[in-house]
């Protein structure tokens, strides 16, 4: 496609407002890591706990297994309460990430907008997203696929809605992955629309794995890069452009072999 | 279904494969009745063009019955017959609105992939590569076609497969050499190649109102047909010094549109061609450009010079200070076929030309591999090959 490049749009009208949404809409703080957890009391729990069963099974080591059980629970406390796997994600050790593209597209500002705020059309363009759910007016929860067949959820909240012109919005404390954007569509005077995202996030950290850490810095500009490829195609032919399950000849499996981004 | 698929440098085979499904709702499946092979597929052949990978289906010229419909077609029923354009174009983006359909921006699954080769994606193609969207071609029984509203065009029982099947490409890519150029009547028109988009494109040109049309060639049969079939004074660049020849034949001023008709693996004489040779054998150039020189030097100041030949990358030593100089204004790129769909077909309802006369080869599929390295060496006297599923 022609038009998906970096955009530099200085002298735009909407760049003014763009700026201003997405510094109001700055998302909470970064989320901690394991560090959280009461290393002091899971340590002492454990120890307890071996103790008790390295012992002959009487009334005693019963009393003492299970003391070393409230301990561990109790240090592990923050885990059940904040999750898992946002403690593994301990973003608050990561460098925020920022994305700005753009593309131009030959349908009216109003039909885009409406497709921006629709949970069911989301994925369709999103394709990293797997669903959408509509918690409420201005509330969404989103769940996205990323690599090794890994889930991240967060709630977003938007934080301006100027029908027809700008989406801003932001994660709610709690998500697991902690991000914000603002998304705008202008009118050009040649009748088409230039849709301008612009998105930071905290990618995961590195106790949550650093292949995905890697892949939170490196691939994600180019996917969204296809995603807004993919809502354009989709806003204008009514279709992503394919060619997944076409005939070839020859033995090998070359669907396996294709990327992420190749003949989606 | 069988179908020819590219292995590699000089190895197409006919494969059993499976059958084309409706992957989108604007797909159609079409039953091939007739398919050709292109002199853009030999560049296929020889290995020049990047990204192709091995069992990917050949053939961009096709035509055939449509055999099923996605659920969001229209214009098309099962059971039409249509011709196919070699371009995929969505209909709707801004360049399909202006007509530039070759440009389209929704077709290539793979735009990222000519972004970073070109700088912008132009539309898929069908078997030509997955630079441009790796879409299986038509050189086989069925063929799946993408935005079925938007590219075939219906075509009436009256009119053979042989009389419509070069709407897909070849017709229209030898007019829009002629149409882009803006002729002015009384002018003279010079084509280098005279294969079967050079043929086409001296026919155009005559329609068009060009006075007088020179085609440059070194093939005998070529040179005969652009002559007896086609009305063109020739020269054969093996016994002629063109650039005289050139301006002696138009009072010294040189042809004022310049068609460089042959593309990536022009042939030339002289010190220059072994270069060209050399370089391109390293892959350090992808075209060897010897037509494009030549026409550049004998355009007439204030001409056009159109490029409808394939080129894929990279030349070198062009005369670019000849062609600024003489202030020449270039027009290149591929077919916008849809545009010329409608007028081509009319005027050949109206009789004003066959294009079946430049078929030499009536073949079937399981001629198919053999066929590409008799047209490659252009020998038995090779121009065009049809085939038959
Ligand atoms: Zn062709
Ligand atoms: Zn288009």
């Amino acid at each position: 496609m022609a038009q998906t490049s970096i955009h530099h749009a200085q002298h735009t009208p909407m760049i003014e407002e763009e700026e201003r949404a997405l510094k109001r809409t700055a998302a909470p703080d970064t989320e901690p890591g394991l560090q959280e957890l009461g290393w002091p009391s899971i340590g002492l729990g454990a120890a307890l706990a071996t103790w008790a069963f390295a012992r002959q099974h009487g009334v005693k080591q019963i009393f003492v297994a299970a003391a070393g059980a409230g301990l561990i629970y109790n240090g592990l406390k923050p885990g059940f309460d904040k999750g898992f796997k946002r403690l593994l994600a301990n973003t608050a050790a990561t460098e925020p990430v920022e994305i700005d593209i753009a593309t131009t597209i030959a349908r009216p500002a109003s039909e885009l907008y409406q497709m921006w705020r629709d949970p069911v059309q989301i994925p369709r363009f999103f394709r990293h997203i797997k669903r959408v759910e509509h918690l409420g007016e201005r509330l969404t929860r989103w769940v996205a696929e990323v690599p090794g067949d890994l889930e991240l959820c967060w709630n977003a909240e938007i934080t301006e809605d100027h029908k027809n012109e700008l989406i801003a919005w932001r994660s709610l404390e709690g998500s697991e992955l902690v991000s914000s954007g603002v998304v705008s569509f202008f009118k050009l005077d040649d009748g088409q629309t230039r849709v301008h995202l612009r998105l930071r996030y905290q990618p995961p950290g590195g106790e949550f794995g650093a292949s995905i850490e890697r892949f939170f810095k490196a691939i994600p500009e180019q996917i969204l890069r296809e995603e807004l490829r993919a809502f354009k195609q989709l806003a204008e032919a009514g279709e992503v452009a394919t060619v997944r399950g076409q005939p070839y000849g020859g033995t090998q499996n070359r669907e396996q072999g294709l990327s992420m981004l190749t003949n989606r | 279904m069988r179908a020819l698929c590219w292995f590699g440098k000089e190895d197409v085979r006919l494969q059993d494969v499976p059958d084309p499904t409706i992957l989108n709702p604007h797909d159609a499946i079409i039953e091939v009745s007739l398919t050709a092979i292109c002199g853009s597929d030999l560049h296929l052949y020889d290995g020049y063009i990047p990204t192709m990978e091995s069992g990917d289906i050949l053939g961009h010229e096709f035509m055939g019955k449509v055999v099923e419909v996605g659920p969001e077609v229209q214009n098309l029923n099962v059971g039409d017959r249509v011709v196919v354009p070699f371009p995929i174009a969505c209909g709707h983006c801004h360049h399909c609105h202006t007509d530039a359909f070759a440009l389209c921006d929704n077709s290539n699954p793979n735009a990222w992939m000519a972004e970073r080769a070109f700088g912008h994606s132009p539309a898929g193609i069908f078997g030509y590569s997955h630079l441009y969207g790796g879409y299986a071609g038509g050189q086989a029984e069925y063929v799946r076609v993408p935005f079925a509203d938007v590219g075939p065009i219906k075509v009436p029982d009256t009119l053979s497969d042989e009389d419509v099947l070069f709407l897909s490409d070849i017709f229209p890519t030898g007019y829009q050499a002629v149409d882009v150029a803006n002729i002015e009547p009384g002018s003279t028109v010079a084509v280098w190649g005279c294969g079967p988009v050079g043929l086409f494109a001296i026919k155009s040109a005559y329609m068009l109102g060009a006075e007088k049309v020179i085609a440059i060639d070194h093939v005998p049969e070529r040179l005969a047909m652009a002559r007896h079939q086609a009305g063109a004074e020739v020269l054969n660049f093996t016994d002629d010094p063109i650039l005289e020849a050139l301006k002696e034949m138009t009072d010294g001023r040189g042809p004022q549109t310049c068609i460089e008709a042959v593309g990536m693996e022009a042939h030339g004489t002289g010190l220059m061609d072994y270069y060209d040779k050399a370089k391109q054998t390293l892959r350090l150039e992808t075209g060897r450009p010897h037509a494009l020189r030549e026409a550049i030097m004998a355009c007439a100041k204030g001409g056009t010079l159109v490029i409808p030949g394939v080129f894929g990358g990279i030349i070198d030593k062009l005369p670019i200070g000849a062609a600024f100089s003489k202030g020449l204004t270039f027009k290149m790129g591929q077919t916008h076929v849809h545009r010329y769909l409608k007028p081509l077909l009319a005027r050949i309802e109206k009789n004003e030309i066959d294009p079946s006369f430049l078929i030499t080869h009536r073949l079937t599929l399981e001629d198919g591999p053999e066929a590409y390295r008799t047209f490659r060496d252009k020998q038995d006297e090779c121009v065009k090959v049809v085939m038959r599923p």
